[in-house]
């Protein structure tokens, strides 16, 4: 393992006093690992997302204006428990109901659902909504949260930055959920410091696709393929799942899963571009970069966003965080 | 034929299992990295120091109060599928354990189904899904079923459920956790978590026995 790390065990901790000096307006409280806001005035509905660390920026990378309210980070890969999530759900409070924005895995839907019953308890009203954007499984039920959920963010967000109540704002984030598709591929594995060996092994001229952001397996493994190749394959099992994108505005996030450079991201922006066009779909936004990551892993995941009225103003409004910034129209 | 673990009792088992644990660490972690990401053994073994590092405090506690502040260490200091399972398992013990001031033959299948029953709730599985409950259920129907036996009898029979259970997992297609998106190419490996599973029932099961071995002795 080659890490600039100073202790396995103390990574989480670590990494949050570190985004606590570069980033003097967040808020961390580094004993229940969450970053949160205080510089929140308004009634307005709370947004809390969180899981494992490891997928940086996400999520602490998505508290601030027109976003999160709060992010709570567990260990490396896993969930963080229900009292770390309590607190997180207490500083996203503002006395309006707090929307807990929950990816689509075991640990996370089962800590988060302790959270909310916690909450409950302690007289705070709250909603789940539960991101499950990966196409590359076919039982619904399974499917995991990928990038696609900064969409989920970034728009529930402005939905309650914009004042709506607790149930606008989770019918909006549905609405997101149900309008977004991803799937990813990689091209390397990636190593949990406290593991300390890469996750799995795959050949110097392998791709997997449809691999997971924790390195779960994909629909298949084969030869590394060309940049339009993989855009082709992305492209086609996004549009070959239940949305019907012909004709519709779309907003899409190009995302690297850590160990690819930007020079990459961008070929397979055009790649992408070129087949969005040929099926008449109307890119209005890409969003190209490292939105959620999985440790050093080489890899990308396409997420394709359908756009109504609705979504495409709230996607407009601005925003304020440490890993995104929209100031205007987009 | 009887049995009594006191709490501080029941934090000499826990040492002893952290230690069967770390014993077995590799192996387990070789395990999960073929199903999932190759954390289990390092979060639950966090769990377990979290607990050893209050042992002194634990051990003066009454039972119920020991199990309940087991499982929140467990719970906050694990994080995941397992820190949440684990810990509420333990949470759920304090309330069917209140009023008892030790483990012993009365109340030890009632601690064991309350366990079950907690983890099927909190994790919606059910035997067969190919994870921990598997050992802990095989377990537990294995000791029901030797209800003719003595209490050796029973407590052998529990330890050989939990280990066929955590063996049965290897031809079960997973259908919760990381596990599941192996799907069918999932079959052939063994569950880590209900390796881990396993391993603790196991020695609880030995535990109890040495008791009852050592009494019958004096």
């Amino acid at each position: 393992m080659k890490k600039v790390i100073n202790s396995p065990q103390n990574v989480v901790t670590e990494m949050l006093e570190g985004i606590r000096i570069a980033n003097p307006r967040l808020s961390i409280d580094v004993e229940n690992n969450v970053v949160y806001r205080s510089d929140v005035k308004s009634k307005k509905v709370g947004l809390v997302c969180g899981g494992g660390s490891g997928h940086e920026p996400a999520h602490s990378g998505y508290v601030g204006f027109g976003m999160l309210d709060a992010a709570i980070s567990g260990n490396v890969f896993a969930s963080p428990d229900p009292f770390k999530i309590l607190s997180g759900i207490k500083y996203a409070n503002h006395d309006n109901g707090v929307l807990l924005i929950v990816k689509n895995y075991s640990g996370d839907v089962m800590n988060f659902s302790m959270a909310a019953d916690l909450a409950t308890d302690d007289k705070i009203e709250t909603r789940q909504v539960i991101v499950n954007d990966d196409v590359s499984i076919k039982d619904i039920a399974s499917r995991r949260g990928i990038a696609g959920t900064v969409f989920v963010h970034k728009i529930a967000g402005a939905a309650a930055e914009l004042g709506k109540t607790l149930d606008e704002v989770e019918a909006i984030a549905n609405q997101v959920v149900k309008n977004v598709r991803s799937i990813g591929f990689s091209l390397t594995s990636c190593t949990i410091p406290e593991v300390g060996k890469p996750i799995f092994t795959i050949s110097e001229d392998e791709v997997e696709l449809g691999m997971g952001i924790h390195g779960e397996p994909g629909v298949r493994r084969t030869k590394l393929m060309s940049s339009k190749d993989l855009a082709s394959y992305l492209v086609n099992e996004i549009c070959s799942d239940d949305i019907d994108y012909t004709g519709q505005e779309v907003a899409v996030i190009v995302n690297g899963l850590g160990g690819t450079p930007l020079m990459e991201l961008n070929i397979m922006v055009k790649d992408v571009n070129d087949l969005l066009n040929q099926k008449s779909m109307i890119p209005i936004k890409y969003f190209v970069g490292n939105y959620m990551t999985s440790l050093e892993m080489a890899g990308i995941s396409l997420s394709i966003l359908r756009l109504d009225k609705q979504l495409k103003e709230l996607l407009n409004q601005p925003c304020d965080t440490v890993a995104l910034v929209i100031g205007g129209k987009v | 034929m009887k049995f009594d673990i006191t709490p501080s009792e029941y934090i000499d088992y826990f040492i002893k299992t952290a230690k069967i644990l770390d014993d077995n660490r590799d192996y387990v972690t070789e395990l999960d990295s073929l199903l999932g990401d190759g954390d289990h053994m390092v979060n639950l073994y966090s769990g377990y120091v979290k607990v050893l590092e209050q042992s002194d405090i634990l051990r003066q506690l009454p039972l119920s109060e020991m199990m309940k502040k087991i499982g929140m260490l467990i719970l906050t200091g694990v994080g995941g599928s397992s820190g949440l399972l684990y810990g509420s398992a333990y949470i759920a013990c304090a309330h069917s354990l209140s009023g008892s001031t030790s483990l012993n033959q009365n109340n030890f299948e009632d601690y064991m189904v309350t366990m079950l029953n907690e983890i099927k709730k909190r994790g919606q599985v059910n035997p067969g899904d190919k994870t921990m409950l598997d050992s802990l259920n095989q377990a537990i129907v294995s000791y029901q079923l030797e209800e003719n036996g003595t209490l050796l009898d029973k407590l052998q029979a529990f330890k050989k459920g939990a280990h066929q259970g955590f063996i049965d997992t290897k031809m079960m297609i997973a259908q919760k956790g990381r596990g599941r998106y192996h799907a069918t190419r999932g079959i052939g490996i063994l569950d880590a978590g209900a390796m881990t599973m396993d391993l603790q029932l196991e020695n609880l099961a030995d535990t109890i026995i040495r008791k009852i071995e050592s009494e019958q002795q004096k």
